[in-house]
């Protein structure tokens, strides 16, 4: 009480302020409970902070990869309402199947701002990336695939052949009853 | 040359010669005396007794350009009557017939009134010295029909005859107004009634956008010709060919069609277009040919002259010189081509297709069909540049025991077909054999070729077969057993209808046949069309020998049909409707979709997307696609179809005695908004959305600050 430090300038006597990074035990105001040691924190700081890195480092690697793997996920949803829309060329299904496209390709066009948090020169990020690409590409031929069965692409002869104009003839020939 | 004119006057008969008509007198003696003698070709009329002992009739003769008109007395040759004299607006040809009626006056005297019947097979009533009424009943025997476009719209150039100025509009709005408050008299009403059809839209004189107004010109037996307009059926000028007129040196002289001659595209703006009509001079098929060329747009001859050979067949080629007039070629009676427009430019563009045309001849009494190519020059003596001989390629020989031709029918010139193939079910492609060298032919075993039920269902037969013209090889042949005519067919792209009588089910049936090429089914590889390495587009001869299969089906029809036609649009992108003449002179339209050969009893899934009708055994008659509604065209004939430029409609012309027009609609208009699309709401909405859009924007970035303020 009469050992704690008041706290200047903020006008309050009894404010005691309890942290103390000071080393050595004689020069600290509260001693330390019996059998505490302080040992942990006398390591060297190069270590400290290469152990900080590294946690750091390898949490970044971690999260980086939740990260690729989300679009998975997504995936499965995207599929599955697919599934859920049919067969047939309605409201739902091409809102569906266009939400199912634009997706995979706005989450492509920003791969770099997703992994920007967990950018890091221990971290090996081209793996991730290249697997958060691949699946939003899965996502991307779920949607064609789904296009393609709602009968939209042009991949069948008959989108190409019927706007052939009729070929023309070589020879010409008329004629009939004689005239009356 | 002194003929005896037939006549019903008791003691009284007229002598024609070459130059003067003379009436004889027969006395009760038997004495014959000349009583007069008049100049100029004469008609009398009937006699029509006016009192117990008198006798009247009529004598009409021509002066310069009127009529004189003479009533006597049958025993009394000089006292006249009635004499007049009445003169004719247009030229309508020589008087043929006269028949007198008579009507008593106030004060108790007889007045004459006279029904004269023309050359051109138009009606006149003449009364007191004027042609009270007329009627054009020449369009009554219509022969051929042609088409022709209006003027286009020139700058500057008033095309109404009748330009209102200030004050006539003023006392045409002020009679306006009087209808509509119903203040007005009958000939006011009849006066708004005629301001309104002089100007509505549908009458103009000039070409309108979407192509619904067309003049039609029709060729009337009596060798006149009228230009019909299409919005309200005017006749907009009539001319009554001198060509066709008898004269010496053509006794009987007949129409044969009317084709289109001049059709000008780039310099619509100067020249007119004009039709042909092609006559001869007698009634065999070796009488001398006649042609004539008339501008549509005044009505006025051209040129006409005779022609040194008969005409058998007329053949519009699809060939045109740099004036824009259409080639023809006239085939006479021994074989021989005739080039017409005489020119060397003409014979030179013909010289470049010669090896490529072809003509076939049907002979039936024969039981011979024939196609014949062209030779470089003419077997004569007199050194034609426009003649080519003919040389025959092949013929077909039908067995005049068993089969005996009756019908044939080819595909029109100017059919447009927009694909050629056919995308069924499952996105399944068929290609359609679409060749206008194709010829149906319709052969009845001779038994029972007269009337129905002239003979027994087991000796009658029907055979139909479709020919390559240009090979003369046959695609397809099916025969109908206890079947006979008379056979009614229409042929379009790549399908038939035709309409016959079953003789062992009592009923009449039709039936399609559809042609498709077997040939190019193999192209079905998408890289290939995606890549354009296909020969689709290429051009197609018949000497290579395609190989088609076809489909057909058959429907009992409870009508018997006396015309039958396909509609035409300008791209063949609208679904085509058959028009079929019914025996009650009315017109049905029905869907070809009836006529689908892939009609089945249950179709399957994606045949119903497809749109394929269940396979029912009869075709319906629905009574809404009459498109006669509740009228009737008396006589009916024929059917003629003309394609507007606006694809979702067609125009239809039927004529028999009566004639009637109408513009059909096959899958409804989908290619021009409603006639009462309110513009006017559509501008309000997209005003008021970016109104509201302006607004909200705001508004919404007055919050976006205020919150980032807070």
């Amino acid at each position: 009480m009469d050992k704690g430090k008041a706290v200047m300038g903020s006008g309050r006597r009894w404010a005691v302020d309890f942290t103390d990074n000071s080393t050595l035990p004689s020069s600290r105001d509260i001693p330390d409970p019996p059998g505490f040691s302080r040992a942990s924190q006398e390591q060297d700081d190069s270590a400290v902070a290469k152990q900080k890195k590294d946690a750091e480092a390898n949490w970044k690697a971690q999260k980086a990869w939740e990260v690729a793997q989300a679009p998975f996920k997504n995936l499965l949803m995207m599929g599955f309402m697919m599934w859920m829309a049919g067969n047939t060329v309605h409201l739902f299904s091409i809102g569906i199947t266009f939400s199912a496209l634009w997706q995979p390709i706005g989450a492509l066009q920003g791969v770099g701002k997703v992994f920007e948090p967990y950018k890091d020169s221990k971290v090996d990020l081209l793996v991730p990336k290249l697997v958060f690409i691949a699946l939003n590409l899965g996502g991307l031929a779920l949607g064609i695939w789904k296009l393609n069965t709602l009968g939209l692409l042009p991949t069948h002869a008959s989108d190409w052949v019927s706007s052939l104009p009729p070929a023309k003839e070589v020879e010409y020939s008329r004629g009939g009853f004689p005239l009356l | 040359m002194a003929v005896i004119l037939p006549s019903k006057l008791t003691g009284l008969f007229a002598v024609k010669t070459s130059t003067a008509t003379a009436f004889i007198s027969v006395s009760s003696e038997g004495k014959l005396e000349v009583v007069d003698k008049i100049m100029h070709p004469t008609f009398i009329s009937n006699a029509l007794s006016i009192s117990e002992d008198q006798q009247a009739f009529a004598l009409v003769w021509h002066g310069d350009n009127d009529i004189h008109l003479n009533v006597k007395q049958v025993h009394d040759w000089n006292s006249d009557l009635l004499k007049e004299r009445i003169k004719l607006d247009q030229q309508r040809g020589l008087v043929h017939k006269v028949f007198i009626n008579n009507y008593v006056r106030t004060d108790k005297s007889h007045g004459f009134r006279a029904l004269i019947v023309m050359e051109d097979h138009s009606l006149l009533l003449l009364q007191q010295g004027k042609v009270v009424w007329s009627r054009e009943d020449g369009l009554a025997s219509i022969i051929g029909v042609a088409t022709s476009e209006l003027p286009v719209e020139k700058e500057g150039v008033s095309v109404a005859k009748v330009e209102l100025n200030l004050f006539e509009w003023l006392k045409g709005h002020m009679l306006k107004v009087k209808g509509s408050l119903m203040l007005a008299s009958a000939e006011d009403v009849a006066a708004i009634q005629g301001m309104r059809l002089k100007s509505s839209e549908k009458s103009k004189m000039i070409r309108d956008h979407n192509g619904f107004r067309k003049l039609l010109i029709v060729l009337t037996k009596s060798g006149k010709l009228f230009a019909l307009h299409t919005g309200d059926g005017q006749i907009v000028w009539s001319l009554l060919l001198n060509s066709l007129r008898q004269t010496e040196a053509c006794e009987n002289p007949t129409g044969i069609n009317v084709f289109q001659w001049q059709v000008p595209h780039h310099h619509a703006m100067d020249e007119n277009p004009s039709v042909l009509v092609v006559g001869r001079c007698g009634t065999g098929t070796d009488a001398l040919g006649i042609f004539s060329y008339i501008d549509t747009y005044t009505g006025k001859e051209l040129k006409s002259f005779g022609l040194d050979h008969s005409v058998a067949q007329v053949i519009p080629l699809p060939l045109t010189d740099s004036t824009e007039q259409l080639l023809h070629l006239l085939i006479d009676a021994n074989g021989q081509a005739h080039l017409y427009p005489r020119a060397p430019e003409a014979v030179s563009i013909f010289q470049r297709e010669l090896s490529n045309i072809y003509w076939y001849s049907v002979e039936a009494d024969k039981g011979l069909i024939k196609g014949h190519g062209l030779k470089s020059n003419c077997a004569g003596e007199v050194a034609d540049n426009y003649c080519f001989g003919t040389r025959e390629v092949w013929s077909i020989v039908f067995p005049s025991e068993s089969e005996k031709i009756i019908s044939t029918v080819t595909r029109k010139s100017n059919e447009v077909v927009h694909t050629q193939a056919k995308v069924i079910a499952d996105q399944d492609v068929m290609y359609k054999y679409i060749s206008k060298n194709l010829l149906f032919v319709a052969t009845v075993s001779p038994k029972a070729s007269g009337d129905i039920g002239s003979a027994t269902p087991g000796e009658s037969q029907l055979v139909v077969y479709v020919i390559d013209t240009v090979t003369g090889r046959i695609l397809h042949r099916m025969t109908h057993h206890g079947s006979q005519g008379p056979v009614h067919a229409v042929f379009s792209e790549n399908w038939i209808v035709y309409h016959y009588f079953n003789l062992r089910a009592h009923r009449y049936e039709m039936t399609v046949i559809e042609i498709y090429d077997q040939s190019r089914a193999d192209n079905k590889d998408v890289l290939k069309l995606v890549l354009g390495k296909h020969n689709l587009s290429s051009p197609v001869s018949s000497y290579s020998r395609p190989e088609v299969t076809t489909k057909s089906q058959s429907y009992y029809f409870t009508h018997s049909i006396k015309a039958i036609a396909v509609t035409s649009t300008a791209k063949g992108i609208t679904s085509r409707h058959l028009l079929i003449g019914t025996i009650g002179d009315q017109v049905l339209a029905m869907d070809k979709r009836f006529f689908d050969p892939r009609r089945s009893v249950n179709p399957t899934q994606s045949e119903k997307e497809e749109g394929i009708l269940p396979l029912t055994d009869s075709l319906p008659i629905i009574p809404q696609s009459y498109v006669t509604h509740s009228l009737k065209v008396e006589g009916l004939r024929g059917i003629v179809t003309v394609p507007a430029k606006l694809e979702s409609n067609t125009l239809v012309f039927t004529y028999g005695v009566d004639l009637f027009f109408t513009r059909l609609a096959p899958s409804r208009t989908y290619d021009s908004l409603t006639e009462d699309f309110s513009y006017a709401l559509l501008l309000i909405t997209i005003v008021a959305l970016v109104v509201a859009i302006f607004v909200t924007w705001v508004l919404s970035e007055k919050k976006d600050l205020s919150d980032k303020w807070r």
